[in-house]
């Protein structure tokens, strides 16, 4: 798996929490309580990216 | 039940070894009982911490064989799996069995050869003390979610760097003095900041040492302890929780449920309250990792574990020494030997045969073994005799 990577703890609005991967070819740094939106699937489960 | 002891324990030196995983087991076993001065054929139970022989090594049923390596007879050998918590879980299985009177002397060891695998390999096989179908399978290994831990406690509880760094910090110039540690130099607080990023926010001294390693203790009866060894180590408690495996399934994860429970646990066993604990062995995979069993434990306010390094309460010559061994930050972290070798650190400080690490008027020891990012958690609390 190519480094480095993103990985973020996601609460959903549905409820509930999943480890996933957080889109990289954004430039902003990630921070607790930001909002992310479901990007799609990948070979390593669910993608998100910042909202 | 009735009370049990300590009266041998035995360790391999830490680090790349080049014998077998058996023989590194067998070679603290041996050590353990010549300590306690038992010949192999007067064991009656094996208990053994192993968590990945076949995947390190492609060994395993490892229990009778480490045993058949150390003399013992055809006794009953049970290897025991709890991720970096499998040491722990064999001591207190070993406790059990004496203290219910099923046997009179049980042989404990944990084992564990890791430095021949790849550190990709290592890594694999180490993410599968997680829950790999929710976690390793997105790309998580274990610094990834110490490192998603600690942003959470940061964040949360304003723990800051410096402090996580710390524990890096002390626990090193301890295992300065472990002739058995892995990593027997000191680190400065520059070189953990500004070390490679491993999972930020840890970087490469904020993480435990992949290690080969073995320790042994042998148990007993106390009403006859004294008998055999003259300093006996009386096991005060034993106790051990679980919760979820996923990081995602936990209420809360700047905090352990796990440590909790087996804490409150041990202490209501011991009839003890945290200000009796002389030292403790804390299981420091990562540096955030002790800072969140200090107040998991009880020893700290939520949010002021990081307090314990910096102010150097937790140092040697503080008010209660943690991981005077290295821990597994400088000592290293065989992961199944782990939990056992906390054991026998805390019987030597017991003892005061720990020579430069020694804690004066050691009298109580608190040792903590944790598996997987907290799904299992043995506590152990001993006491000197002498």
């Amino acid at each position: 798996m190519p480094t480095p990577y993103l990985l973020a703890l996601v609460e959903l609005e549905e409820g509930g929490r999943i480890l996933a991967r957080l889109a990289d070819d954004d430039e902003s740094e990630p921070s607790i309580g930001d909002k992310v939106v479901f990007s799609g699937l990948s070979d390593t489960g669910p993608v998100f990216r910042m909202f | 039940m009735r009370g049990v002891s300590i009266i041998g324990a035995g360790i391999t030196p830490f680090g790349v070894r080049s014998e077998s995983l058996v023989a590194l087991g067998a070679i603290a076993c041996k050590n353990a009982l010549e300590d306690a001065g038992l010949a192999p054929e007067r064991i009656e139970a094996f208990f053994l911490g192993n968590f990945a022989g076949h995947a390190f090594v492609g060994q395993n049923h490892v229990a009778p064989m480490v045993a058949h390596a150390a003399g013992l007879g055809a006794v009953p050998c049970t290897r025991l799996e709890g991720a970096c918590a499998s040491g722990g879980l064999a001591l207190r299985q070993g406790v059990l069995a004496v203290a219910s009177g099923q046997v009179d002397f049980a042989l404990i060891a944990g084992v564990e050869k890791m430095t021949s695998a790849e550190t990709d390999e290592t890594a694999s096989i180490l993410a599968a003390a997680g829950d790999v179908a929710v976690e390793a399978s997105v790309g998580s290994t274990f610094p990834a979610l110490f490192g998603l831990i600690s942003r959470r406690h940061m964040h949360e509880h304003g723990t800051t760097r410096e402090e996580i760094a710390h524990v890096a910090v002390k626990n090193h110039a301890h295992g300065r003095l472990n002739p058995n540690a892995h990593m027997q130099k000191d680190v400065t607080l520059p070189q953990v900041l500004d070390a490679k990023p491993v999972a930020e926010p840890l970087g490469l001294f904020d993480c435990s040492l992949i290690s080969d390693g073995a320790a042994a203790v042998v148990l007993c009866p106390s009403e006859t302890a004294s008998a055999h060894h003259g300093k006996p180590v009386e096991v005060l408690a034993s106790a051990q929780a679980s919760d979820s495996p996923a990081l995602s399934d936990k209420r809360d994860i700047t905090s352990f449920y796990a440590t909790q429970k087996a804490g409150e646990e041990a202490f209501s066993q011991a009839g003890l309250s945290r200000e009796d604990v002389d030292l403790a062995e804390i299981h420091d995979c990562f540096t955030m990792a002790e800072i969140i069993a200090l107040e998991d434990l009880g020893f700290f306010a939520k949010g002021e574990g990081g307090r314990g390094a910096v102010e150097g309460m937790t140092k040697l010559g503080g008010a209660m020494p943690v991981n005077t061994s290295g821990g597994l930050k400088s000592k290293g972290h065989p992961v199944g030997a782990t939990g056992v070798a906390q054991i026998h650190e805390l019987t030597l400080q017991l003892r005061g045969e720990a020579g430069a690490r020694q804690v004066p008027g050691a009298g109580v020891g608190l040792a903590h073994n944790l598996g997987g990012s907290g799904a299992t958690c043995a506590v152990h609390i001993l006491g000197s005799t002498c």
